[in-house]
């Protein structure tokens, strides 16, 4: 038995850690596809990792850190990994520089990196001096809308952090803005939209399309269509996005082709006069569905689930509203010119009920026609 | 640290990088960043062997043992946590297993209880001395574990069955440290002079144990004028054995900054700032000696980054060093109050209880100071320290 361990012994009771234990500090900021950072690892954790100190003097000098820059950025960066999605994101070293922490100098490895697309979750994976010191810990402050903290251990070295983690007001804003984001970048609302309110300056008669006298009516029209429509819409969106219902999505996306094709037709051979609202409502429902889908990859947020789904729901209805804000005044004034009810109304419902078409038949039968974005 | 800070802390759920400092290019190559064991460093070589060994055989538990021992010996010279997490990470084969081999149990129990996990390394050490009662290595440490944790009575059970396998000089140390909390702590100090008298003089580890705590226990018995021997006594042990013993010399500052000899603390140990539990000692020194200069402050900040580290990391092992610090330093006496209530769910030492007690002074809740009480009352500890403090409180 040796001495040693039984001073060991009679001196647990006593044992005072007089230094800090193995820590790492690594800030990351996600700043849409970015990402920028600092990384600091004890200098005497990179010694005993992967040697620093060449000459065996016992100080690590600058020059030493200097001389091996390529070995420490490459031990670090086996031990980290972002990912956003199914997608890695691109991570690497820029700069090596020094920090002092409150137990001596560490490496601050400068990070930048990149991801495809501006990412709303990411996982972060780290692996670094686990084999070799599993006491040692991983400190994480992320910038990511809002600050979050974690902290990398052994038995946690994968974690998964949402844009913004944080605040109510910060999910609505965000959520608000993925609502309105999806309608001015979703073609297939704006088409279907586009296809009901065309003709919403005009009063259909048996003698055909004639402008209407006065803008008031005309607006609540367009606004009893949109409304009817979000309100559908809402309804489906939540049930599916709180995964009440559930879809297939080839048959939404057909189902919302279809009523891009039956916007366009209606207003070329109407089959619908009146009450045009109740339709909106009716093909509401099965855009809702479709809608669905970008929420229910972008997540809600636990605890916040309702605020974000009423935001979500806000945007849409807000950016649906601001095109017809936009549109209508323009073909108001415009309404009593032959060229509109003949070129706009006839030509552009033409054109949406052809691409109408189309998407419909690359949805249903997955025979891809035409590159446009839906 | 204000009060909102802290309590945002405690629960988790924010922290900053403390100390945080922007990087920078320091101004040339020669500048010296960090210090490690040179090569020509004897231990630090017979470790760098071990680990060479090692890595060509990760699952041999002879190397690994070996390499451990090694690192655990290191670490326990320089009380370095790493070198404990080098220690863990060579057992790491047996180190999830209920059925590791005895020496490692004895091992993992080791680092448990340096990381403050004492009940996982009761456990350890439980089933160790299940499967040999005559492990005296693990009897040893179940006995220290037990005291830390309050129970002197099991503690000296154990130190009594350390029979004639170990040196006289470190059975009696045991049993008179776990003794000397039982109410019969004169006997204990009888008893550990006689033994001291009839060892070797020689400096030795087990003999500075035991002239520690034989000051301890005169400190305890409010013998001032004996304990001050006693600590003198140990510290020139210490001294030629060219160790620091952070222990004795936080015991020995607490006893001297309480007998105003703040002088002679802040001459011991300003240089041994990188040792937090003495650099909070040098830093109380400092504000008693009513000297707020600009050493006291950067030695108070220093102590305000050092735990902030911790925190962060999420460590609790300088609950009772942080609650002090906010008693005495930081004028923050609920803080301290909590931290030394959640640091007296885990360790009962005398001086864990006089921290608890003071704290409980300070916010005037009289009802905080009960459990040691009670605790008192079930070992039948005698502390002067503590019987002045309970006096003050009611």
């Amino acid at each position: 038995m040796k001495r040693w361990l039984f001073t060991l012994a009679l001196l647990a009771s006593t044992a005072v850690q007089a230094h800090k234990p193995s820590d790492s500090y690594l800030q990351l900021k996600v700043e849409a596809k970015t990402i920028s950072g600092e990384w600091d690892i004890a200098l005497r954790d990179l010694e005993y990792a992967i040697g620093i100190d060449a000459n065996g003097d016992g100080a690590i000098s600058w020059g030493e850190v200097r001389a091996h820059r390529d070995d420490i950025m490459a031990y670090a960066m086996r031990g980290l990994k972002i990912e956003a999605g199914s997608e890695s994101c691109s991570l690497s070293v820029s700069d090596l520089q020094i920090a002092d922490h409150s137990d001596g100098a560490y490496a601050a490895l400068i990070l930048t990196g990149a991801c495809a697309t501006a990412p709303k979750r990411i996982t972060v994976d780290y692996d670094l001096l686990f084999d070799l010191d599993p006491t040692h810990h991983g400190l994480l402050n992320l910038d990511f809308g809002g600050t979050q903290t974690a902290i990398f251990r052994p038995d946690l070295r994968r974690i998964e952090f949402h844009e913004n983690g944080g605040t109510a007001w910060s999910t609505f804003l965000q959520y608000l803005h993925e609502g309105l984001w999806h309608v001015w970048t979703g073609y297939d609302h704006m088409l279907f939209l586009g296809g009901l309110m065309l003709p919403a300056v005009l009063r259909r008669t048996r003698h055909g399309w004639l402008p209407a006298p006065k803008l008031g009516p005309a607006l609540l029209d367009t606004f009893r269509i949109a409304t009817a429509f979000t309100i559908a819409h809402a309804f489906t969106l939540s049930l599916a996005a709180m995964g009440v219902i559930s879809l297939p999505s080839r048959l939404v996306e057909s189902l919302v082709a279809a009523t891009v094709v039956f916007a366009g037709i209606n207003n070329l051979f109407p089959m619908a006069y009146r009450g045009l609202w109740q339709l909106a409502f009716f093909f509401g429902l099965i855009h809702g569905a479709a809608i669905a889908s970008a929420l229910l990859e972008l997540g809600l947020p636990s605890g916040q689930r309702v605020l974000a789904l009423l935001a979500f729901n806000l945007g849409v209805e807000g950016a649906q509203l601001t095109i017809v804000g936009l549109v209508l005044p323009i073909s108001f004034v415009f309404r009593y010119s032959p060229l509109y009810r003949r070129a706009v109304v006839i030509l552009g419902s033409m054109v949406i009920t052809g691409i109408g078409l189309i998407w419909f038949v690359q949805r249903a039968f997955a025979i891809h026609l035409i590159s446009f974005g839906s | 640290m204000r009060p909102i800070h802290s309590a945002f802390i405690s629960i988790g759920l924010i922290f900053s990088f403390n100390a945080y400092s922007a990087p920078y290019v320091p101004q040339s190559d020669a500048e010296i960043l960090a210090r490690v064991p040179t090569r020509l460093d004897p231990e630090a070589r017979a470790l760098a062997a071990l680990r060479q060994q090692l890595g060509k055989a990760p699952q041999n538990l002879d190397t690994a043992v070996s390499y451990a021992e090694e690192a655990l010996k290191i670490g326990h010279a320089r009380s370095d946590p790493r070198y404990y997490g080098y220690a863990e990470a060579a057992l790491a084969p047996w180190w999830a297993t209920d059925e590791a081999p005895q020496r490692v149990l004895v091992l993992r129990a080791t680092i448990h209880q340096f990381f403050h996990a004492f009940d996982a390394a009761r456990t350890d050490l439980d089933r160790a001395l299940a499967r040999n009662p005559g492990d005296s290595q693990a009897r040893l440490i179940r006995a220290t574990v037990l005291q830390v944790q309050g129970h002197p009575d099991k503690a000296l059970a154990d130190c009594e069955q350390l029979g004639a396998q170990v040196e006289a000089l470190i059975s009696t140390t045991c049993a008179s440290s776990a003794s000397s909390l039982m109410g019969r702590a004169k006997r204990a100090d009888a008893l550990l002079g006689f033994v001291l008298d009839q060892s070797k003089p020689n400096a030795t580890d087990a003999r500075l144990w035991a002239e520690t705590l034989r000051a301890e226990i005169a400190e305890r018995l409010g013998q001032t004028t004996d304990a001050q021997a006693a600590y003198r006594r140990a510290l020139a042990t210490m001294d030629s054995l060219g160790v620091t013993d952070a222990y004795l010399l936080a015991a020995w500052a607490d006893f001297s900054i309480r007998h105003r000899q703040n002088n002679a603390v802040i001459e011991r140990l300003k240089g041994l700032t990188d040792i937090d539990n003495l650099l909070l000692r040098l830093t109380l020194a400092e504000h008693a000696a009513s000297g707020h200069n600009e050493t006291f402050v950067q030695h108070k900040n220093m102590l305000d980054a050092r735990f902030a580290a911790a925190r962060q990391r999420g460590d609790a092992v300088h609950l009772r060093e942080e609650a002090m610090y906010q008693l005495h330093l930081n004028s923050n006496p609920p803080s301290a109050l909590r931290l030394a209530q959640q640091n007296w769910k885990t360790q009962h030492e005398p001086i864990d209880a006089l921290v608890l007690v003071e704290a409980a002074q300070a916010t005037h809740q009289t009802d905080a100071a009960t459990p040691v009480q009670e605790w008192m009352h079930e070992t039948g500890i005698e502390d002067e320290r503590l019987n002045a403090a309970l006096g003050a409180v009611k």
